[in-house]
């Protein structure tokens, strides 16, 4: 399958791009240059497969994601409308075998996703130059490949990827020391041979002897020795969320090991916003794909047509949140909200229901603050400062839960506040378990202990075992993650041969044994 | 493509009272009732005046059609045309 065949825009989609274009603009959304690449279903699935980067390094997750995809194409589940990259130039691809009125809405879908790019803080720390960089990361790998064999870098590739979720997504923005060679460093070993100082007492030169006798002073001394050699050190200092920043400085791995490490960081934190602006990104592309389609792109003979492929899009099921649905919903609802004044102390204290339906002071100010929204918030922050009791209601949104008595998933709640808590908690962290390191000195052994933040949902108990299998090729000592076990504190172990769940008493007993 | 692309900027505008002024139940005021027509849209207002009446409809439109908000208050008054009721 031949990737570098992407073809130039024909006239008419050029011509129609540059009207898409400009009419972004004059909404006041700002763009990188925008460059459109022309392709087949088979192209794009495979761009899709590699995140949008065509020029990625080889391995087998890629090849299994472009067989999903084109499943999915080929039994009609699946259809990828639009495919845009944080970049500088955006790159966007449209397929060939769209009709007109897809390619103008994917058109103007993409410009409100470059704007989101280019504006939100969020991806203020990210790449502009991803293309390049991935293809270099891509060369790179493929030269380890070369000359280390495929199989021994492929795999140890999926030793990195299986702990790829392992960041600190907000530490591009937090400085934690005003000089990174401050950073608490593992002391030296000589270190413990230095004799501490025991407390004296305040007396004159004549007096110093008999208030501090020498021979008191030494076995002072010989105790604090021998108490600060039975307490182990401890590295890190404070528990560091950072779990691939860790093994990149104190794993004993091999430079290529490190360089493929750091790759796989670095592609991790380039593709972090992405995930924690997922809503917003695809509210704010839909609601500019759906303002400018109605009001300058469509004909009238493709209204149908478009209605029908924009209700497909933001169809919702029961079981599954439409992140375009949403978002463009609550972008929407912001804007009315912002422009009827219905803000602010003497809109909240209100408890008058019909006047707060009829609330309109003709404020204007909602194309301006979704604007402030675009740039500043993340999901989280989003659906914590906006989603109202209003707003859930007309949404008809719910929450649903397992029932174990009746063996299928049931509408759980219609409460508001128990539908923002599920909403936040599946958002927060990605939805993922938030685990940092905690000791890599444990026992004094050099054996590696994480913490999983506990917030009531246990571990899926596979994932770990392999992640911690993975983890050990990394540190190449026996490593452990303390979490909770049906209510109970326990340590998951990984040793090289066998994994181990220990109690949290008998943890303990173990951690402070000689 | 229907119309051409122009920059959208909204004049501020003072904050108008939240509480009902009573102006849009011309039956019970006795005021003038006025057909305000935009386009293919047409509200029933009431209003002592035309130009009162446009301000009136703007913001019917506004509260039916919040998604052209920015459209409804970007017309200038000409392009509506009121047609008093008897």
């Amino acid at each position: 399958m031949a990737l570098h065949r992407f073809q130039p825009l024909p006239a008419e989609l050029a011509r129609i791009q540059e009207q898409m274009r400009r009419h972004a603009e004059s909404y006041g959304l700002e763009c990188y240059p925008v460059v459109f690449e022309m392709v087949d279903y088979d192209q794009l699935n495979a761009v899709a497969a590699y995140g949008g980067f065509p020029t990625r390094y080889p391995h087998w997750r890629f090849g299994m994601e472009y067989e999903r995809l084109c499943k999915g194409y080929s039994y009609g589940l699946q259809k990828i409308y639009e495919l845009v990259i944080n970049n500088d130039p955006c790159y966007a691809y449209l397929m060939k075998s769209n009709e007109l009125i897809d390619q103008k809405l994917v058109m103007a879908h993409v410009y409100g996703h470059c704007d989101f790019f280019k504006c939100n803080e969020w991806f203020r720390h990210t790449n502009r130059k991803a293309m390049d960089e991935m293809a270099n990361h891509g060369n790179r790998i493929r030269r380890y490949m070369d000359r280390f064999g495929g199989d021994t870098v492929e795999e140890f590739i999926d030793c990195c990827l299986s702990v790829e979720d392992l960041i600190d997504i907000h530490s591009p923005f937090i400085k934690r020391f005003d000089d990174p060679l401050e950073r608490p460093r593992f002391p030296a070993a000589d270190a413990l041979e230095e004799v501490p100082e025991p407390g004296k007492f305040d007396a004159k030169p004549y007096m110093d002897p008999f208030v501090n006798p020498p021979d008191i002073l030494r076995a002072e001394a010989d105790g604090l020795r021998s108490q600060q050699r039975k307490q182990p050190l401890r590295n890190p200092i404070e528990p560091t969320r950072d779990v691939m920043l860790f093994l990149l400085e104190h794993a004993p791995l091999k430079p290529w090991q490190l360089d493929v490490l750091s790759i796989i960081r670095e592609e991790a934190y380039y593709f972090a916003p992405q995930g924690q602006t997922k809503i917003m990104n695809e509210g704010w592309a839909t609601y500019w794909h759906s303002t400018i389609m109605t009001r300058h792109g469509l004909e009238p003979g493709e209204v149908i047509n478009y209605a029908d492929h924009c209700a497909g899009t933001l169809a919702t099921s029961g079981g599954r949140l439409n992140p375009y649905k949403l978002g463009v919903e609550l972008f929407r609802d912001i804007e009315d909200r912002w422009n009827r004044g219905c803000f602010g102390p003497e809109y909240e204290a209100c408890e008058d229901y019909a006047k707060r339906e009829r609330w309109n002071t003709e404020a204007g100010l909602g194309r301006g603050k979704i604007f402030e929204v675009r740039r500043v918030y993340n999901d989280v922050m989003f659906l914590d400062a906006f989603l109202t009791p209003e707003f859930c209601r007309r949404q008809k949104l719910f929450s649903f839960a397992y029932n174990d008595a009746t063996d299928y998933y049931q509408i759980e709640s219609r409460e508001f506040q128990k539908i923002k808590e599920r909403l936040l908690f599946n958002l927060t962290n990605l939805g993922r378990p938030i685990i940092s390191v905690r000791d890599a000195n444990y026992k004094n052994r050099g054996e590696l202990v994480l913490e999983h933040a506990w917030h009531g949902v246990e571990l899926d108990k596979k994932y770990a075992r392999d992640t911690l299998a993975n983890l050990y090729k990394l540190w190449t000592r026996p490593v452990h993650i303390e979490t909770k076990i049906e209510g109970n504190t326990s340590l998951m172990s990984f040793d090289g041969s066998e994994h181990k769940v220990t109690k949290a008493k008998e943890h303990h007993e173990e951690k402070h044994s000689k | 493509m229907n119309t051409e692309p122009t920059r959208i900027e909204l004049p501020a505008r003072p904050p108008a009272e939240a509480e009902d002024s009573g102006l849009d139940s011309p039956a019970s005021t006795g005021l003038h009732q006025y057909r305000v027509r935009i386009g293919h849209t047409e509200v029933i207002v009431g209003g002592s005046n035309a130009a009162e009446a446009v301000q009136l409809a703007r913001r019917q439109l506004a509260n039916e059609l919040p998604r052209l908000w920015d459209v409804i208050y970007r017309m200038s008054d000409e392009e509506f045309r009121v047609e008093e009721v008897r």
